[in-house]
């Protein structure tokens, strides 16, 4: 009988240890060391996520060709690392990476073509400062790093950096008056934009000026370049005001259309009846006019940044896609770490060379080396705008505010965009409701 | 001669039977016209189908004549001496049961000998512009077989289907065997034929048609939902916008190109279901266009339809 107590005894014991045990080392302090070595004889596992981009290469890679290409190359090297990738779609992808990160179990890297916010985890999102080499460091632009930055560290690796730019059609710019070197050079203002626009209008020679954005893009463009950025951050620095009679005077003189309208923009644009679309993705360009691009009638295609205010400069939207680094809450060691930074390292390299040509867009490491590529799509003066473009991306503290948040877009600023339209209300009335809305944010 | 009584009796007894058959049932349905009864008239009658009857007849030995479309007395002569020696009265008129025999008899045997049947996943692909069907066995080729497929006018459903129903019976057009397709926007079939001499042709009314040898052989290998693909280059260019619930030749060329740029859309069934919808929101979110779901023309356009609206 005392000898079934003690077995009891012992075994709840054991049950009690093993739990104590498990809270304790699962949540057991970590180290990070960028100088440990990773171990040759030990075997590694890291889990990949990735959003697989529907591109095809001219020889017919396929993007998910690609990117087994460099898992391959780099297990040459470190033959003692398997990597499981895992493709996420773009509309299921942050929900999946939600879940994991509350979990506790994140992917070891993450790839991401259109980040949702800097840092996804405070606790397991590992920043990459003091694994990026300063030799690697002096190959990037410092405004892509700075666009990766909060509270003194660097979050991730840029991969690639498309600024988001306004596309033209050269021959058309020119019958309309317009000097595109000087643009592409010193920039213009919307009293430029304006009276090229009219001047189409009153020549009516088929060529037109359009805004293909929705109205929220174009809004958030002309905010962006109206006077928002450089401001103090404690008042309200937005010119909302005089930025809403911008809008409206555009909207009213037919200097813009609205991208969700449901007209064939993209044909015509490369049948040579648009002279400028913008804000637009410039991917939707390249990836169509294949047929067009073979004729010789096809439009010299010409990159413009968007116009701003006058005596300002313009600033210009970035996508810049990157890798993140994750630790497990279950720490697996510091070599661990450094074998998946080690690999997003690698990969944000690979990716940034491939894709950026794809693209029309700059790789974030030596965006210097677009221009050795051979079989480039782009003019030699249009990567030299692109690298310039660089200059001028749009500030972190822009990107990071309820501007660029979808469901605020949709739920909040796009009923009064369209109450301005209507003529509901006035640019004034426009300001104070969305200084109100900013205000019960905060 | 005693072969071919038997033969013709066996030919007479699944036409007798076949009306039945059709009559109790769905049974396959195609666009495909059976070979027309020809008697001799005044004036005589005149086109392909007359060609045919005096191939087929001068590969028996019955016709000499000119091989000229013209139903003449020699030829009326030459199809009463076939029906004597079958034992069937001499009209010099062909009906069915006429034209099943000749197509059984002067039909050439499948590319290749006739080989073991095929071991695990068997599936078919018909190529149209080579107009040939092949079997593969575990995604190896097993066995070509020369085809007749849709006109200009009325063209084979390229896309991804599966075997949906399959039939044993002799019927005109269809010949031995039917194996009705999945597509979902017109019934077509693999089946044979009354007309072996439109093998190798684009004659049919789309479905895909083979020597009777050829397709008794290939039904017993297959089951439904065995997998058929047919390719080509024949297709037409997409005018419209396309969209959830929208079923089409249109939506199989879409799931195509989705595939060919990594999308998944799952089998390209010609069916606009969620699959693709999805593939296209992601497409729409990689452009940063809206995300609706719905090709429109700017989508079409950007993959590479040129289309438009």
């Amino acid at each position: 009988m005392a000898a079934g107590r003690r077995l009891w005894l012992l075994m709840a014991f054991s049950v009690l240890l093993g739990g104590l045990l498990y809270y304790f080392l699962s949540g057991w302090p970590f180290y990070l060391d960028p100088e440990m070595e990773i171990d040759p004889g030990r075997p590694y596992t890291l889990k990949f996520w990735d959003y697989p981009l529907p591109l095809v290469w001219k020889d017919g890679t396929t993007y998910l060709e690609f990117v087994q290409g460099v898992i391959e190359d780099f297990q040459r090297e470190y033959p003692n690392v398997q990597i499981i990738y895992h493709p996420l779609g773009f509309a299921t992808g942050p929900g999946e990476l939600s879940q994991a990160l509350a979990s506790g179990r994140p992917p070891d890297i993450y790839s991401e073509p259109f980040p949702t916010q800097m840092v996804h985890h405070q606790g397991l999102q590992v920043p990459v400062t003091h694994y990026m080499p300063p030799e690697d460091k002096a190959f990037y632009h410092p405004l892509v790093l700075a666009l990766q930055e909060a509270k003194d560290d660097i979050w991730a690796w840029p991969a690639w950096v498309s600024p988001q730019v306004w596309i033209g059609n050269r021959q058309l710019l020119r019958e309309g008056g317009l000097d595109v070197e000087q643009v592409q050079t010193l920039g213009w203002n919307w009293e430029d934009y304006m009276a090229l626009a009219q001047g189409f209008e009153g020549k009516n020679h088929g060529g037109f000026v359009f805004s293909t954005g929705s109205c929220l893009e174009l809004f958030s463009n002309l905010l962006a370049n109206n006077g928002l950025v450089g401001e103090k951050d404690d008042d309200f620095p937005l010119k909302l005001e005089e930025t809403a009679t911008l809008f409206q005077t555009l909207h009213a003189e037919g200097l813009w259309r609205d991208a969700t309208e449901k007209w064939p923009w993209v044909k015509e644009f490369w049948e040579g009846k648009i002279a400028l679309l913008g804000p637009v993705n410039g991917w939707v360009i390249r990836g169509s006019g294949v047929g067009a691009r073979r004729s010789r009638h096809c439009p010299e295609l010409v990159f413009l940044p968007p116009p701003h205010r006058l005596g300002a400069r313009e600033y210009i939207k970035p996508i810049v896609a990157r890798v993140c680094v994750f630790r497990q809450r279950r720490y697996r060691g510091a070599d661990n770490v450094k074998v998946a930074m080690e690999f997003a390292r690698y990969f944000s390299h690979r990716q940034g060379q491939g894709l950026a040509p794809q693209l029309w867009a700059l790789p974030a490491f030596n965006s210097r080396s677009l221009l050795d590529k051979e079989n480039n799509e782009l003019s030699l003066a249009n990567i030299q705008f692109l690298l310039r473009a660089q200059n001028y991306l749009l500030p972190t503290i822009i990107a990071q505010n309820q501007w660029e948040r979808e469901d605020w877009k949709k739920e909040v600023l796009a009923p009064r965009l369209q109450k301005l339209l209507k003529g509901e209300i006035n640019p004034r009335e426009f300001a104070t409701l969305i200084e109100e809305e900013l205000k019960n944010e905060s | 001669m005693m072969y071919n009584r038997l033969l013709l009796f066996f030919l007479c007894f699944l036409l007798l039977f076949t009306p039945k058959i059709s009559a109790t049932s769905s049974g396959p349905h195609c666009n495909c016209e059976g070979q027309p009864p020809l008697e001799k008239t005044r004036p005589p009658i005149q086109g392909e189908v007359v060609f045919h009857l005096q191939a087929g007849l001068a590969k028996l030995g019955y016709y000499r004549g000119a091989l000229d479309g013209i139903y003449g007395s020699e030829l009326a002569r030459a199809v009463s001496r076939l029906q004597l020696d079958l034992g069937l009265p001499a009209t010099g008129n062909v009906d069915a049961i006429l034209w099943a025999y000749l197509a059984w008899m002067v039909e050439k045997p499948a590319m290749g000998r006739s080989k073991a049947p095929p071991q695990g996943d068997i599936s078919i692909l018909v190529d149209t512009d080579a107009l040939i069907l092949i079997v593969y066995a575990d995604k190896e080729p097993h066995k070509i077989y020369p085809v007749a497929i849709g006109k200009w006018g009325t063209p084979t459903p390229l896309g991804e289907w599966v075997i949906r129903d399959m039939t044993s019976v002799w019927k005109g057009p269809f010949g031995a065997r039917w194996m009705g397709l999945s597509c979902p926007f017109g019934s077509y079939g693999i089946h044979g034929t009354d007309n072996p001499s439109s093998i190798g042709w684009e004659t049919s009314g789309g479905c895909v048609r083979m020597y009777n040898h050829d397709v008794i052989e290939l039904y017993d290998w297959v089951a439904p939902e065995t997998p058929v693909t047919i390719i080509g280059t024949r297709g037409y260019p997409l005018f419209h916008s396309l969209g959830p619930g929208d079923v089409s030749q249109s939506v199989v060329y879409l799931q195509w190109r989705l595939r060919e740029l990594g999308l998944q859309v799952g089998r390209a069934d010609g069916v606009y279901g969620e699959a693709t919808e999805g593939a296209i929101r992601e497409l729409q979110f990689f452009y940063q266009l809206p995300a609706d779901g719905i090709a429109d023309a700017n989508l079409l356009y950007i993959l590479g339809f040129g289309g438009g609206e």
